[in-house]
Protein backbone atom coordinates (compact mmCIF):
# COMPACT_ATOMS: atom_id res chain seq x y z
CA UNK A 1 0.00 0.00 0.00
CA UNK A 2 1.58 3.37 -0.49
CA UNK A 3 3.11 5.94 0.19
CA UNK A 4 5.61 3.95 1.06
CA UNK A 5 7.20 5.90 3.24
CA UNK A 6 4.01 6.00 5.63
CA UNK A 7 3.65 2.62 5.67
CA UNK A 8 7.10 2.31 6.57
CA UNK A 9 8.42 0.23 3.56
CA UNK A 10 11.28 1.76 3.73
CA UNK A 11 12.74 4.78 5.90
CA UNK A 12 14.76 8.21 5.74
CA UNK A 13 18.00 6.39 3.88
CA UNK A 14 15.38 5.04 1.72
CA UNK A 15 13.51 8.10 0.94
CA UNK A 16 16.49 9.90 0.42
CA UNK A 17 17.76 7.06 -1.99
CA UNK A 18 14.53 7.22 -3.85
CA UNK A 19 14.19 11.35 -4.36
CA UNK A 20 17.03 10.94 -6.09
CA UNK A 21 16.26 8.22 -8.53
CA UNK A 22 13.01 10.28 -9.03
CA UNK A 23 15.58 13.63 -9.45
CA UNK A 24 17.57 12.26 -12.48
CA UNK A 25 14.58 10.89 -13.98
CA UNK A 26 12.64 14.49 -13.71
CA UNK A 27 15.94 15.43 -15.27
CA UNK A 28 16.63 13.41 -17.80
CA UNK A 29 12.80 14.14 -18.94
CA UNK A 30 12.99 18.05 -18.70
CA UNK A 31 16.36 17.84 -20.87
CA UNK A 32 14.72 15.79 -23.03
CA UNK A 33 11.62 17.99 -23.27
CA UNK A 34 14.11 20.69 -23.94
CA UNK A 35 13.30 22.57 -21.33
CA UNK A 36 17.29 22.98 -20.35
CA UNK A 37 16.78 25.75 -23.08
CA UNK A 38 16.04 29.67 -21.68
CA UNK A 39 14.52 31.06 -24.90
CA UNK A 40 12.54 28.04 -24.68
CA UNK A 41 11.23 28.76 -21.44
CA UNK A 42 10.81 32.64 -21.51
CA UNK A 43 9.34 31.83 -25.07
CA UNK A 44 6.42 31.19 -22.90
CA UNK A 45 5.53 34.24 -21.51
CA UNK A 46 5.52 36.12 -24.70
CA UNK A 47 2.96 33.49 -25.89
CA UNK A 48 5.12 31.81 -28.80
CA UNK A 49 5.74 28.55 -27.04
CA UNK A 50 3.60 27.14 -24.25
CA UNK A 51 5.76 23.76 -23.91
CA UNK A 52 6.36 24.84 -20.56
CA UNK A 53 2.96 24.81 -19.31
CA UNK A 54 1.42 22.09 -21.85
CA UNK A 55 4.60 19.69 -19.67
CA UNK A 56 3.53 20.97 -16.23
CA UNK A 57 0.03 20.67 -17.02
CA UNK A 58 0.03 17.39 -18.62
CA UNK A 59 2.19 16.22 -15.40
CA UNK A 60 -0.58 17.12 -12.91
CA UNK A 61 -3.22 15.23 -14.99
CA UNK A 62 -1.07 12.10 -15.73
CA UNK A 63 -0.66 12.13 -11.36
CA UNK A 64 -3.87 13.24 -10.40
CA UNK A 65 -5.83 10.36 -12.41
CA UNK A 66 -3.05 7.84 -11.13
CA UNK A 67 -3.60 9.13 -7.41
CA UNK A 68 -7.22 8.96 -7.95
CA UNK A 69 -7.48 5.74 -9.14
CA UNK A 70 -4.78 3.49 -7.56
CA UNK A 71 -6.64 4.89 -3.93
CA UNK A 72 -10.14 3.71 -5.91
CA UNK A 73 -8.05 0.74 -6.39
CA UNK A 74 -7.00 0.52 -2.98
CA UNK A 75 -3.13 0.87 -3.73
CA UNK A 76 -2.78 4.08 -2.33
CA UNK A 77 -3.89 5.57 0.89
CA UNK A 78 -4.89 9.19 -0.32
CA UNK A 79 -5.34 10.47 3.37
CA UNK A 80 -1.44 9.43 3.48
CA UNK A 81 -0.18 11.57 0.75
CA UNK A 82 1.56 14.57 2.43
CA UNK A 83 -0.02 17.70 1.15
CA UNK A 84 1.55 21.38 1.55
CA UNK A 85 -0.65 23.82 3.54
CA UNK A 86 -1.48 26.67 1.93
CA UNK A 87 -0.02 30.27 3.32
CA UNK A 88 -1.99 32.42 1.33
CA UNK A 89 -0.08 36.21 0.88
CA UNK A 90 4.07 34.81 1.40
CA UNK A 91 3.06 31.65 -1.01
CA UNK A 92 1.71 34.46 -3.35
CA UNK A 93 4.57 37.00 -2.64
CA UNK A 94 7.01 34.45 -3.17
CA UNK A 95 4.92 33.15 -6.43
CA UNK A 96 5.43 36.87 -8.12
CA UNK A 97 9.04 37.10 -7.44
CA UNK A 98 9.64 33.37 -8.59
CA UNK A 99 7.97 34.30 -11.60
CA UNK A 100 10.12 37.69 -11.82
CA UNK A 101 13.12 35.70 -11.62
CA UNK A 102 12.13 33.05 -14.09
CA UNK A 103 11.21 35.45 -17.12
CA UNK A 104 14.44 37.70 -15.95
CA UNK A 105 17.08 34.48 -15.59
CA UNK A 106 15.28 32.47 -17.90
CA UNK A 107 15.40 29.28 -15.80
CA UNK A 108 13.29 28.43 -12.28
CA UNK A 109 15.03 26.30 -10.09
CA UNK A 110 14.97 22.56 -11.74
CA UNK A 111 16.01 24.20 -15.15
CA UNK A 112 18.39 25.74 -14.03
CA UNK A 113 19.75 22.91 -12.25
CA UNK A 114 19.21 20.87 -15.81
CA UNK A 115 20.78 23.74 -17.67
CA UNK A 116 24.02 24.15 -15.53
CA UNK A 117 24.57 19.85 -15.99
CA UNK A 118 24.53 20.24 -19.80
CA UNK A 119 27.42 23.04 -19.66
CA UNK A 120 25.39 26.01 -20.10
CA UNK A 121 26.90 28.81 -18.36
CA UNK A 122 23.87 30.89 -17.90
CA UNK A 123 22.32 27.87 -15.98
CA UNK A 124 25.18 28.03 -13.39
CA UNK A 125 24.95 31.85 -12.98
CA UNK A 126 21.12 30.63 -12.50
CA UNK A 127 21.81 28.31 -10.24
CA UNK A 128 24.59 30.04 -8.14
CA UNK A 129 22.20 33.08 -7.97
CA UNK A 130 19.46 30.72 -6.37
CA UNK A 131 21.92 28.95 -3.77
CA UNK A 132 22.71 32.83 -2.68
CA UNK A 133 19.25 33.74 -2.82
CA UNK A 134 18.21 30.23 -0.34
CA UNK A 135 21.15 31.61 1.86
CA UNK A 136 19.94 35.33 2.41
CA UNK A 137 16.65 34.34 3.17
CA UNK A 138 17.71 31.33 5.35
CA UNK A 139 19.72 34.26 7.56
CA UNK A 140 17.04 36.50 7.29
CA UNK A 141 14.72 34.01 8.41
CA UNK A 142 13.89 35.47 11.98
CA UNK A 143 12.83 38.78 11.06
CA UNK A 144 10.64 37.05 7.87
CA UNK A 145 9.38 34.28 9.80
CA UNK A 146 6.21 35.92 11.14
CA UNK A 147 5.42 37.08 8.00
CA UNK A 148 6.14 33.72 6.76
CA UNK A 149 3.58 31.84 9.00
CA UNK A 150 1.02 34.36 8.24
CA UNK A 151 -2.82 33.57 6.50
CA UNK A 152 -2.53 29.86 6.77
CA UNK A 153 -5.36 28.53 4.93
CA UNK A 154 -4.01 24.79 6.41
CA UNK A 155 -3.92 21.76 4.16
CA UNK A 156 -6.74 22.81 1.83
CA UNK A 157 -7.34 20.84 -1.46
CA UNK A 158 -9.53 22.02 -4.31
CA UNK A 159 -11.96 19.43 -3.18
CA UNK A 160 -12.15 21.52 -0.27
CA UNK A 161 -12.21 24.90 -1.24
CA UNK A 162 -14.99 24.03 -3.64
CA UNK A 163 -16.95 21.85 -1.52
CA UNK A 164 -17.02 18.53 -4.45
CA UNK A 165 -16.33 15.30 -4.05
CA UNK A 166 -12.71 14.18 -5.62
CA UNK A 167 -13.75 12.80 -8.52
CA UNK A 168 -15.46 15.71 -9.45
CA UNK A 169 -12.42 17.90 -9.19
CA UNK A 170 -10.53 15.16 -11.37
CA UNK A 171 -13.26 15.34 -14.24
CA UNK A 172 -13.42 19.64 -14.03
CA UNK A 173 -9.45 19.79 -14.03
CA UNK A 174 -8.93 17.12 -16.91
CA UNK A 175 -11.83 19.21 -18.71
CA UNK A 176 -10.32 22.65 -18.07
CA UNK A 177 -6.58 20.94 -19.32
CA UNK A 178 -7.46 19.81 -22.42
CA UNK A 179 -9.48 22.74 -23.64
CA UNK A 180 -6.50 24.94 -22.31
CA UNK A 181 -4.31 22.26 -24.09
CA UNK A 182 -6.25 23.32 -27.75
CA UNK A 183 -6.20 26.97 -26.54
CA UNK A 184 -2.79 27.03 -25.92
CA UNK A 185 -2.19 25.74 -29.64
CA UNK A 186 -4.56 28.35 -31.17
CA UNK A 187 -2.67 31.03 -29.09
CA UNK A 188 1.08 29.61 -30.33
CA UNK A 189 0.04 29.93 -33.72
CA UNK A 190 -1.87 33.07 -33.41
CA UNK A 191 1.57 34.62 -31.88
CA UNK A 192 3.65 33.05 -34.67
CA UNK A 193 1.93 34.28 -37.19
CA UNK A 194 3.24 37.86 -35.28
CA UNK A 195 5.96 37.15 -34.17
CA UNK A 196 8.91 39.37 -33.66
CA UNK A 197 12.04 38.10 -33.73
CA UNK A 198 13.51 38.30 -30.81
CA UNK A 199 17.26 39.81 -29.90
CA UNK A 200 20.13 36.88 -29.81
CA UNK B 1 1.66 7.79 -34.69
CA UNK B 2 2.29 11.87 -35.99
CA UNK B 3 1.87 14.21 -33.11
CA UNK B 4 -1.56 15.34 -33.55
CA UNK B 5 -3.11 11.94 -33.46
CA UNK B 6 -1.11 11.51 -30.81
CA UNK B 7 -2.19 13.81 -28.48
CA UNK B 8 -5.80 13.12 -29.44
CA UNK B 9 -4.90 9.45 -28.34
CA UNK B 10 -3.62 10.85 -24.97
CA UNK B 11 -6.55 13.08 -24.23
CA UNK B 12 -9.59 10.71 -24.97
CA UNK B 13 -7.52 8.06 -22.84
CA UNK B 14 -7.63 11.31 -20.18
CA UNK B 15 -11.38 11.63 -20.95
CA UNK B 16 -11.89 8.00 -20.44
CA UNK B 17 -10.06 8.07 -16.98
CA UNK B 18 -11.86 11.74 -16.06
CA UNK B 19 -15.47 11.05 -17.06
CA UNK B 20 -16.21 8.13 -14.62
CA UNK B 21 -14.39 9.59 -11.57
CA UNK B 22 -17.18 12.13 -11.31
CA UNK B 23 -19.75 9.30 -10.71
CA UNK B 24 -17.12 7.39 -8.12
CA UNK B 25 -17.20 11.08 -6.17
CA UNK B 26 -14.80 10.09 -3.12
CA UNK B 27 -12.32 7.32 -4.08
CA UNK B 28 -10.93 4.81 -0.84
CA UNK B 29 -14.18 6.01 1.37
CA UNK B 30 -14.53 2.42 3.30
CA UNK B 31 -11.36 1.65 4.39
CA UNK B 32 -10.51 -2.11 5.62
CA UNK B 33 -8.03 -3.49 7.80
CA UNK B 34 -6.81 -6.82 9.12
CA UNK B 35 -5.80 -7.06 12.80
CA UNK B 36 -3.58 -9.07 14.40
CA UNK B 37 -5.75 -9.70 17.83
CA UNK B 38 -2.41 -11.85 19.62
CA UNK B 39 -0.36 -9.60 18.97
CA UNK B 40 -2.72 -6.73 20.12
CA UNK B 41 -3.76 -8.50 23.32
CA UNK B 42 0.02 -9.50 23.91
CA UNK B 43 0.66 -6.13 24.13
CA UNK B 44 -2.21 -4.67 26.14
CA UNK B 45 -0.79 -7.56 28.66
CA UNK B 46 2.83 -7.03 28.47
CA UNK B 47 1.68 -3.15 29.43
CA UNK B 48 3.46 -2.43 26.32
CA UNK B 49 0.74 -0.07 24.94
CA UNK B 50 0.90 2.74 27.91
CA UNK B 51 2.89 5.52 28.98
CA UNK B 52 2.53 6.16 32.65
CA UNK B 53 2.60 9.73 33.53
CA UNK B 54 5.40 9.91 35.09
CA UNK B 55 7.29 8.43 32.09
CA UNK B 56 5.63 11.38 30.01
CA UNK B 57 6.22 13.75 32.77
CA UNK B 58 10.02 12.80 32.87
CA UNK B 59 10.36 12.57 29.17
CA UNK B 60 9.14 16.16 28.96
CA UNK B 61 11.63 17.70 31.67
CA UNK B 62 14.41 16.13 29.98
CA UNK B 63 13.00 17.84 27.12
CA UNK B 64 13.17 15.10 24.69
CA UNK B 65 11.98 15.50 21.30
CA UNK B 66 10.40 12.80 18.86
CA UNK B 67 6.65 12.14 21.00
CA UNK B 68 3.91 13.53 19.62
CA UNK B 69 1.51 14.26 22.38
CA UNK B 70 -1.87 13.87 20.88
CA UNK B 71 -4.89 15.49 23.08
CA UNK B 72 -8.80 13.57 21.77
CA UNK B 73 -10.39 15.69 24.21
CA UNK B 74 -13.06 18.65 23.05
CA UNK B 75 -11.50 21.97 22.18
CA UNK B 76 -13.28 23.21 25.50
CA UNK B 77 -11.31 20.61 27.83
CA UNK B 78 -8.42 21.26 25.67
CA UNK B 79 -8.97 24.46 25.98
CA UNK B 80 -9.27 24.80 29.63
CA UNK B 81 -5.72 22.72 30.38
CA UNK B 82 -3.48 20.26 28.40
CA UNK B 83 -0.25 18.36 28.90
CA UNK B 84 2.38 20.89 27.58
CA UNK B 85 3.01 20.51 23.92
CA UNK B 86 0.34 18.38 23.12
CA UNK B 87 -1.61 18.75 20.14
CA UNK B 88 -5.56 18.56 19.78
CA UNK B 89 -6.63 15.91 17.51
CA UNK B 90 -9.99 15.20 17.41
CA UNK B 91 -11.03 10.93 16.78
CA UNK B 92 -12.88 11.95 13.86
CA UNK B 93 -9.60 13.52 12.25
CA UNK B 94 -7.25 10.93 13.23
CA UNK B 95 -6.92 9.17 9.83
CA UNK B 96 -7.11 12.69 7.69
CA UNK B 97 -3.65 12.33 7.27
CA UNK B 98 -2.10 14.17 10.51
CA UNK B 99 -0.46 11.55 12.10
CA UNK B 100 2.57 9.91 10.17
CA UNK B 101 3.11 6.08 10.75
CA UNK B 102 6.73 6.30 11.73
CA UNK B 103 6.08 8.87 14.67
CA UNK B 104 6.02 8.14 18.10
CA UNK B 105 2.57 9.19 19.51
CA UNK B 106 1.19 9.57 22.75
CA UNK B 107 -2.68 10.05 23.20
CA UNK B 108 -4.62 10.81 26.24
CA UNK B 109 -8.40 12.18 26.64
CA UNK B 110 -10.08 12.71 30.17
CA UNK B 111 -9.71 9.50 31.68
CA UNK B 112 -8.68 7.09 28.82
CA UNK B 113 -11.48 6.01 27.24
CA UNK B 114 -11.14 7.39 24.13
CA UNK B 115 -7.51 7.08 24.00
CA UNK B 116 -8.10 3.48 23.99
CA UNK B 117 -10.02 3.28 21.55
CA UNK B 118 -8.08 5.58 19.49
CA UNK B 119 -4.97 3.40 20.04
CA UNK B 120 -6.97 0.18 19.03
CA UNK B 121 -8.12 1.88 15.49
CA UNK B 122 -4.45 3.49 15.38
CA UNK B 123 -2.88 0.10 16.00
CA UNK B 124 -5.28 -1.65 13.19
CA UNK B 125 -4.19 0.98 10.87
CA UNK B 126 -0.52 0.18 11.03
CA UNK B 127 0.77 2.38 13.27
CA UNK B 128 3.52 0.71 15.52
CA UNK B 129 4.78 3.25 18.03
CA UNK B 130 1.47 4.29 19.01
CA UNK B 131 0.01 4.37 22.67
CA UNK B 132 -2.29 5.90 25.37
CA UNK B 133 -1.22 7.93 28.15
CA UNK B 134 -2.63 5.77 31.22
CA UNK B 135 -5.65 7.48 33.27
CA UNK B 136 -5.02 10.32 30.87
CA UNK B 137 -5.44 13.80 31.98
CA UNK B 138 -7.30 12.93 35.19
CA UNK B 139 -4.28 11.12 36.16
CA UNK B 140 -1.88 13.94 34.99
CA UNK B 141 -4.17 16.28 37.27
CA UNK B 142 -3.54 13.51 40.14
CA UNK B 143 0.00 12.54 39.68
CA UNK B 144 1.75 15.33 37.96
CA UNK B 145 0.15 18.61 38.75
CA UNK B 146 -1.85 18.36 42.18
CA UNK B 147 0.20 15.15 43.94
CA UNK B 148 -1.16 14.16 47.68
CA UNK B 149 1.85 14.95 50.26
CA UNK B 150 3.77 13.25 51.22
CA UNK B 151 5.71 14.63 48.48
CA UNK B 152 9.05 12.62 47.23
CA UNK B 153 11.84 14.53 45.97
CA UNK B 154 11.19 13.49 41.88
CA UNK B 155 7.23 14.23 42.53
CA UNK B 156 8.21 17.61 44.11
CA UNK B 157 10.30 18.22 40.89
CA UNK B 158 7.79 17.29 38.53
CA UNK B 159 5.14 19.01 40.46
CA UNK B 160 7.15 22.46 40.19
CA UNK B 161 8.18 22.29 36.74
CA UNK B 162 5.02 21.86 35.32
CA UNK B 163 3.64 24.80 37.26
CA UNK B 164 1.33 22.33 39.70
CA UNK B 165 0.53 22.42 43.48
CA UNK B 166 0.14 19.71 46.57
CA UNK B 167 -3.23 18.67 46.81
CA UNK B 168 -5.67 19.47 49.70
CA UNK B 169 -8.14 17.20 50.47
CA UNK B 170 -11.42 18.51 49.21
CA UNK B 171 -14.67 18.17 51.65
CA UNK B 172 -17.61 16.31 49.91
CA UNK B 173 -21.00 16.22 51.93
CA UNK B 174 -20.25 12.26 52.74
CA UNK B 175 -16.82 13.39 54.68
CA UNK B 176 -15.42 10.65 52.91
CA UNK B 177 -12.22 13.15 51.70
CA UNK B 178 -12.21 11.69 48.35
CA UNK B 179 -11.72 14.55 45.65
CA UNK B 180 -15.36 16.08 44.12
CA UNK B 181 -14.61 15.91 40.50
CA UNK B 182 -17.39 15.96 38.04
CA UNK B 183 -16.40 12.88 35.55
CA UNK B 184 -14.95 14.00 32.41
CA UNK B 185 -14.27 17.51 33.25
CA UNK B 186 -11.23 19.04 35.20
CA UNK B 187 -12.58 21.17 37.71
CA UNK B 188 -8.90 22.21 39.05
CA UNK B 189 -7.56 25.79 37.10
CA UNK B 190 -5.24 25.61 34.16
CA UNK B 191 -1.85 25.01 35.47
CA UNK B 192 1.22 27.73 34.97
CA UNK B 193 2.74 27.56 31.78
CA UNK B 194 5.99 25.33 32.46
CA UNK B 195 9.48 25.60 31.43
CA UNK B 196 8.92 23.50 28.62
CA UNK B 197 7.75 25.53 24.88
CA UNK B 198 7.77 23.01 22.27
CA UNK B 199 7.78 24.25 18.66
CA UNK B 200 5.00 23.20 16.63
CA UNK B 201 6.92 21.06 13.44
CA UNK B 202 6.12 23.00 10.20
CA UNK B 203 7.28 21.39 7.05
CA UNK B 204 7.86 22.80 3.88
CA UNK B 205 8.57 20.57 1.08
CA UNK B 206 8.76 22.01 -2.60
CA UNK B 207 11.26 21.90 -5.85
Amino acid sequence: MAPFFSFGFFGETGSLVAAVAIGIAFGFVLERAGLGNAKKLTAQFYLTDLTVFKVMFTAIITAMLGVFWLSWAGFLDLSMVHVNPTYLIPQMTGGLIFGAGFVMGGYCPGTSCVAAVIGRKDGWINMLGMLAGVFVFGESFPTLQRFYDSTSLGTITLPDLLHLPYGAVVCLVTLVALIAFVGAEQIEGMRRGNEQTLPE
Amino acid sequence: MNRPSLNKTLGAIAVLLAVPALFIGNPGRVRRVSVDLNELSSLIEREEDHWTTTELADWLMQKNAGVRIVDLRDSADFARSRIPGAERIALSDLFSGKLRRDETIVLYSNGGTHASQAWILLRADGYRHVYTLRGGMLSWEDDILHPEPPLSPAVLARMRFFGGDPSRPSDTSGGSGAKALTPGRITRKAPARPNVSPEPERRRDGC
